[in-house]
């Protein structure tokens, strides 16, 4: 009788024990894709990314002169006050043109962590709190803020004026430079910046000189934005996914993600709702969302775009300005940016593309891994300031571990080729023979 | 030792329990919302100790030292106009909690007593400093804001201290575990002999007290019921075996552990804040076209709510895709069928499943003949069920028509 109990108990608890194991230690399977989920998949798929947008602002956004021009300014440290500092600096191509510092660093600190430049020709807004609305206008900030190449404009002309191939590709771009011999006229440096002796000296300078050379400084911008638009992410295995699974060849599909990558991809469109906001070919609405990341030490949380819509508004370089060579001057997401409660501690969704190697993440590089950062998704806290737009997700530790897989598979080498990803040979003629793309 | 186990169990309960601070001064917890007034300006105060505390929101009080964030997330739209200044000084009133505007006005140098100091700002939407305390005391709180429109600035008061000195709810807890447990041992006769040498030493004292007993006496017929329907409680610990009693514990704790979280769902910003937001209304229900998004034409000749119109709508954008800003051209028609030409048109909507509105803020900007209207900036920003509204405004009438999208 006793021994009867006994067995039984002992295949009871075998059971269970075995039903707990399978449960915890199941190997995921392949998902069988709905129709609705085939749909946000093509979504995501790079084959969807449209072409470039055209750049009205900038008549030389696609001259390939304009663009090597551009890579050289990218690169060079003479671009910045002490000559030590380029766009480079911070923006790293080995590091998917990040810096692996938790805020940028040169001539003293930035405020944010560096983002990657790749894919930004598709976005409106540029920043973590959209700030600028051009990539020209944004490449302006970094060359005269102080904590960043800290240079000044009228330095900046004096150098493309002194360089004979500078000089060159200037003229053919934009015409001729102003007239900066004359010392009286124009010193050697100065620019608006505030509170320094620079802005004294240009203060005291001629009006229509400090409109010419302010031009001098938007072109430069645009060079550099002629560079930066050819930066642009290429094919991933997900990508390679998608291509299987829409030609219908499950089985190659299933070579390319394992089940648990495709599970994760399954979570990132469903359950984990990441795809509300990582969507299209680059994973990001390019919109600013709340999603209550804490503030990093000793600093107030980021206000993100409630002050950026502000700054971007009275931008002396936004869209609506002289200095965009759109005649039409439409804007329209200048002149109908939303601002408000909604807005508070609002940042600009990044592109999840190639993510391997750009941590830390965060718009102050407040977490230091993706598992991390899944974890915030899952408990989704409420933010110190504004409102938490991501809910609480009840994942599981391992469903976590598969978004994280995912996310792993939107890694790939861009589609830029190589030679606009390492310094340019100065060996290499700018003006004349230009290279193929 | 289960008995134990509960008590610990109940403790580590009532230690999660944060936020037992009453307002006074300019700072008030109203329904479990921390609010500041300054003047007639309202405003969610909170302060964090990001570092040690993290999302742990405060009133007023803080437990320690150390970076201390304070935010006013305003209630009132006049504070995004206002400039706002912030200082905190120490509480040399010797008023303690109960020091007002009075009093801090009367102190002769407050540059003096001034430890943190924030100059005027006008800061849209929320307000925010942040500051170290290095040493805990008694402080004083002056939120300064001078409305946009030049009028006299209001000023808001508050004391708090830093580093508790008091215990809270502590010692009071502890008394009445202390209570349960003598009550428990004296019930199931542990304690026997100490009572009964308590009797004997004080015995006398019952005695003394005759008087009131005889002089109350008429009390007690009054409390009889209270006798009969609550004399179990004073029972009941001894009627349970310690393990019902620890079963007991653990079940207020769950059901206390369940209000405080919602308590603290309460405090959730989202509920309180008010911001653009379309809600589901069973009326829009029947002047709602709902439509798949392809067609150029999105809704045509859809009736408005009141009946008034009919509004036909088509986007430069096809298919309607998201993240790409677009226009629409708006016709609208009287119910008869004749074009309205001068209706003031406005636009808002969102998605009432994520409770959240349009990510751009469109306007018709142009009339363009025959009752047709230009509406310039519409954007959306995810995939989902969208909504809408169209404001519709002439002379005679003043109506809405809600276009439902699922993009
Ligand atoms: C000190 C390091 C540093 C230097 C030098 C620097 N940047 Fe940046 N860059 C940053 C940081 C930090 C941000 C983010 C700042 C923010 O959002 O507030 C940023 C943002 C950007 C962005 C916006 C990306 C996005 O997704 O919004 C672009 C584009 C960019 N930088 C281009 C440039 C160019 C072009 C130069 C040279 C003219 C340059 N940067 C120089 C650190 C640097
Ligand atoms: C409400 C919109 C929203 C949703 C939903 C959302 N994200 Fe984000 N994501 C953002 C924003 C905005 C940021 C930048 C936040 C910051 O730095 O403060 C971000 C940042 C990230 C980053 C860091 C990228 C970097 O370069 O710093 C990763 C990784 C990420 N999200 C993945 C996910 C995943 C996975 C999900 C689904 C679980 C998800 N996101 C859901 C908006 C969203
Ligand atoms: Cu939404």
């Amino acid at each position: 009788m006793a021994r009867a109990v006994f067995a039984i108990a002992a295949i009871g608890l075998a059971v269970t024990l075995a039903g707990a194991a399978w449960f915890f230690l199941r190997p995921a399977v392949q998902p069988v894709w709905t129709d609705h989920e085939l749909d946000m998949m093509e979504s995501l798929w790079i084959a969807n990314l449209p072409p470039l947008p055209p750049d009205p602002s900038n008549a030389v956004a696609d001259d390939p002169l304009a663009a090597r021009f551009g890579h050289r300014l990218f690169f060079d440290p003479r671009l910045s006050g002490n000559g030590e500092f380029a766009c480079s600096s911070c923006h790293q191509p080995e590091r998917r043109f990040t810096d692996g510092r938790l805020t940028g660093a040169a001539l003293g600190d930035s405020e944010r962590n560096t983002p990657s430049i790749v894919g930004t020709a598709y976005s409106p807004w540029l920043y973590w709190d959209g700030r600028k609305d051009s990539q020209w206008s944004q490449a302006l900030s970094p060359l005269e803020d102080p904590n960043e190449q800290g240079g000044n404009r009228v330095a900046l002309a004096r150098l493309v004026d002194g360089d004979p191939e500078y000089r060159r590709a200037y003229t053919e771009l934009f015409g001729i430079l102003p007239d900066l011999s004359d010392a009286d006229r124009v010193p050697a440096a100065a620019g608006p910046i505030p509170g320094t002796f620079l802005e004294t000296a240009w203060n005291a300078m001629d009006p229509a000189d400090r409109e010419a050379i302010t031009r001098v400084f938007v072109n430069i911008g645009k060079a550099i934005a002629a560079y930066e638009r050819l930066l642009v992410p290429g094919p991933s295995r997900f990508d390679r996914y998608i291509e299987a699974i829409s030609r219908g060849d499950a089985l190659q599909a299933g070579a390319i993600l394992n089940a648990d990558e495709a599970t994760g991809l399954r979570l990132f469109m469903g359950k984990a709702r990441c795809i509300e906001c990582h969507n299209g070919p680059l994973l990001t609405n390019n919109e600013f969302h709340n999603t209550g990341i804490m503030s990093a030490a000793g600093k107030i949380p980021d206000r993100g775009r409630i002050d950026g819509i502000r700054q971007a508004r009275d931008d002396p370089f936004n869209c609506l300005t002289d200095f965009s060579d759109d005649p039409l001057k439409d804007c329209a997401e200048l002149r109908f940016a939303r601002t408000g409660a909604e807005v508070v501690g609002a940042l600009r969704t990044p592109s999840l593309r190639n993510l391997q190697g750009t941590a830390p993440y965060s718009h102050q590089g407040q977490t230091p891994s993706l598992e991390r950062m899944m974890l915030h998704y899952d408990r989704a806290p409420l933010s110190m300031i504004g409102h938490n737009e991501a809910k609480p997700l009840g994942l599981s530790r391992r469903e976590r571990a598969q978004l994280e897989a995912f996310l792993a598979t939107l890694d790939a080498p861009l589609v830029t080729a190589p030679q606009w990803l390492s310094p340019p040979a100065e060996s290499v003629a700018l003006t004349g023979n230009p290279p193929t793309r | 030792m289960r008995m134990r186990l509960a008590i610990c169990s109940l403790l580590l309960c009532l230690a999660n329990g944060d936020r037992i601070a009453f307002g006074h001064g300019g700072v008030v917890l109203e329904e479990d919302l921390c609010i500041i007034n300054i003047g007639y300006l309202q405003a969610h105060f909170k302060i964090y100790l990001p570092q040690e505390r993290q999302r742990q929101e405060f009133c007023e009080d803080i437990p320690s030292t150390g970076e201390s964030l304070f935010v006013m997330e305003y209630l009132h739209p006049g504070l995004d106009e206002a400039a706002i200044d912030f200082r905190v000084i120490r509480n040399v009133t010797g008023l303690g909690r109960f020091a007002m505007w009075e009093d801090v006005a009367g102190i002769a140098d407050l540059d003096e007593v001034t430890v943190f100091y924030h100059a005027p700002a006008i800061v849209p939407g929320v307000y925010s400093v942040i500051h170290r305390f290095d040493e805990p005391g008694e402080f004083i709180g002056i939120v300064t804001a001078a409305p946009g429109d030049g009028g006299a600035p209001y000023t808001a008061v508050f004391p708090f201290e830093v580093g508790f000195t008091g215990f809270g709810v502590w010692p009071l807890i502890l008394i009445a575990i202390a209570v349960l447990q003598l009550h428990l041992w004296y019930s199931g006769g542990r304690l026997q002999r100490p009572f009964g040498w308590l009797r004997g030493r004080f015995g006398w004292l019952r005695g003394r007290f005759g008087w009131l007993q005889s002089r109350l006496g008429w009390l007690r017929p009054h409390f009889g019921w209270s006798h009969s329907r609550l004399g179990w409680l004073g029972r009941w610990p001894g009627r349970l075996s310690p393990r019902g009693f620890g079963a007991v514990a653990v079940l207020g704790c769950a059901f206390w552990f369940a209000s405080v979280t919602q308590g603290n769902q309460a405090t959730d910003p989202s509920e309180t804040e008010s911001r653009t937001r379309t809600r589901a209304d069973p009326s829009e229900t029947e002047s709602r076209g709902t439509s798949r998004a392809g067609l150029f034409e999105i809704v045509s000749r859809l009736p408005s709510r009141a009946g008034h119109f009919q509004v036909t709508v088509a986007p430069d954008l096809e298919p309607l895709a998201i993240n790409t800003i677009h226009r629409w051209v708006v016709d609208v028609l009287t119910a008869e069928g004749t074009p309205v030409p001068s209706a003031e048109i406005t636009i808002r909507g969102g998605m009432p499943a994520h409770d959240h509105g349009l990510p751009t803020r469109p306007e018709a900007t142009r009339y363009l003949g025959e009752g047709r209207y230009l509406i310039e900036g519409m954007r959306f920003h995810m995939a989902g069920s969208w909504e809408v509204i169209l404001g519709i405004e002439t002379d005679a009438h003043s109506d809405e028509v809600a276009i439902s999208l699922e993009l």
